[in-house]
């Protein structure tokens, strides 16, 4: 008869497969990566609103803690860290693409009526669609806070900005928003 | 602001859409908030803007996750694995290639790793070669990986492996993968193996001197479709 072992989850923590990565275990960072990567992606779909540009992010987010592993200084959680990187990847590519006229972002069609007008929409927006009509800075914070749930002390960090400017981020992309999905009637304001 | 700036809070005892969305966000002073809020609450059009602004976050924070592409999840992986490796503290010796599971035509593992839809992002980050540390809650997610891999180790011996089977009481079963793990820090073998029912996978992580003589079942799960 088979006999048990007890049931143990000796799991390791963030910090403790990226300290495993330092020291050489092949395996640590993949594994470190597989627990963060789907977060990772929703933040780059969401923000860059182009599966390819977020897979190339992630890609790039991945290769670059990879190779920094040694500046990781334990000073934010390693989820932090990573999102950091993410983030800052996600903001280099879509200055990028503003830069690169004939290239078109995002892939999908643009909503054609200015935020301005918009209150005469007969129709509300998907929520994805109203998400990538806020400007860079108010999508990445609304992103992080209200999609994926991160607090905003964190995302704080992650943006490197007072928790205050964070909290204004947030508090003009949801207006825009609320009239945007049509819980809010522009016009009476 | 896209939004028509209303009349300034106190001109008509209405708070503006700004503040009412900054006390939304938590941005005043608790006692500035206090005094908005109550003058929201007193205000129809007020009370229904911070209604508005609940089920905008409320919207957004029930937005689905999107799922990685298993494709894009390749890629990553291949991209990590094509990274320059670290030096490794305490270098394992080189492994044999691993063979060929069995008999077993490698047009019929390719088969179940295609009837294998979902895959796990974490899992495909792994490279099939390494000894992949796992803990028990990742049974399923690792199986899903592993069927077609034969990285058997001890088991590639087919009189080996059929005498292991037979002494953790599954001799029937079809060895669909396995790959050498470490698990709970030990090193252990883990084999995916057929139940009998279509979608349906039993794991089995043994020791890895299990064989004619004996073994021990580390783990064992049954995961996939159906009850």
């Amino acid at each position: 008869m088979p006999t048990y072992a007890p049931a143990v989850i000796p799991t390791r923590t963030d910090e403790e497969l990226l300290a495993a990565h330092r020291a050489g275990d092949d395996g640590a960072f993949a594994e470190l990566a597989g627990r963060h990567a789907d977060r990772m992606w929703g933040v780059a779909v969401r923000t860059l609103h182009d599966q390819d540009e977020a897979a190339d992010a992630v890609q790039e987010t991945l290769l670059a803690a990879h190779r920094a592993a040694d500046r990781f200084r334990g000073d934010a959680s390693v989820r932090t860290w990573l999102h950091r990187i993410l983030v800052n990847t996600c903001m280099d590519r879509l200055r990028d693409a503003r830069r690169r006229p004939t290239v078109p972002w995002p892939d999908h069609e643009m909503p054609a009526v200015r935020p301005d007008a918009v209150a005469e929409l007969a129709t509300r927006m998907a929520v994805s669609d109203a998400l990538a009509t806020l400007p860079d800075f108010q999508r990445v914070a609304i992103v992080l806070v209200d999609v994926q749930g991160f607090g905003v002390a964190e995302v704080a960090r992650i943006l490197d900005v007072p928790v205050g400017t964070v909290k204004s981020r947030c508090a003009r992309g949801r207006t825009r928003l609320a009239v945007l999905l049509g819980h809010l009637r522009g016009e009476q304001w | 602001m896209t939004v028509p700036a209303g009349p300034p809070s106190g001109a008509d005892g209405r708070p503006d859409l700004e503040l009412l969305a900054d006390l939304d966000a938590g941005l005043l002073e608790p006692e500035r908030a206090e005094r908005v809020r109550a003058a929201a609450l007193a205000d129809p059009q007020a009370a229904a803007a911070l209604a508005a602004l609940t089920a905008t976050r409320a919207e957004l924070a029930g937005l689905p996750a999107p799922p990685v592409p298993p494709d894009v999840a390749a890629r990553w992986a291949a991209a990590l694995d094509a990274a320059p490796r670290r030096e490794t503290a305490c270098p394992e010796p080189a492994r044999a290639r691993p063979r060929v599971l069995g008999s077993r035509p490698r047009r019929r593992v390719a088969g179940a790793v295609l009837a294998v839809a979902a895959v796990v992002a974490g899992v495909l980050l792994a490279r099939p070669d390494d000894r992949l540390v796992i803990s028990r809650v990742e049974l399923a997610a690792v199986a899903r990986s592993t069927i077609g891999v034969d990285d058997l180790g001890g088991l590639a011996d087919p009189a080996t492996r059929a005498g292991c089977l037979t002494a953790v009481g599954r001799v029937d079963d079809e060895v669909l993968g396995g790959r050498r793990v470490r698990l709970d820090g030990e090193q252990a073998l883990l084999l995916v193996l057929s139940t009998g029912t279509l979608g349906r996978f039993r794991v089995l992580v043994v020791d890895p001197a299990c064989g004619a003589d004996g073994g021990t079942v580390l783990a064992e799960q049954v995961i996939g479709a159906g009850r």
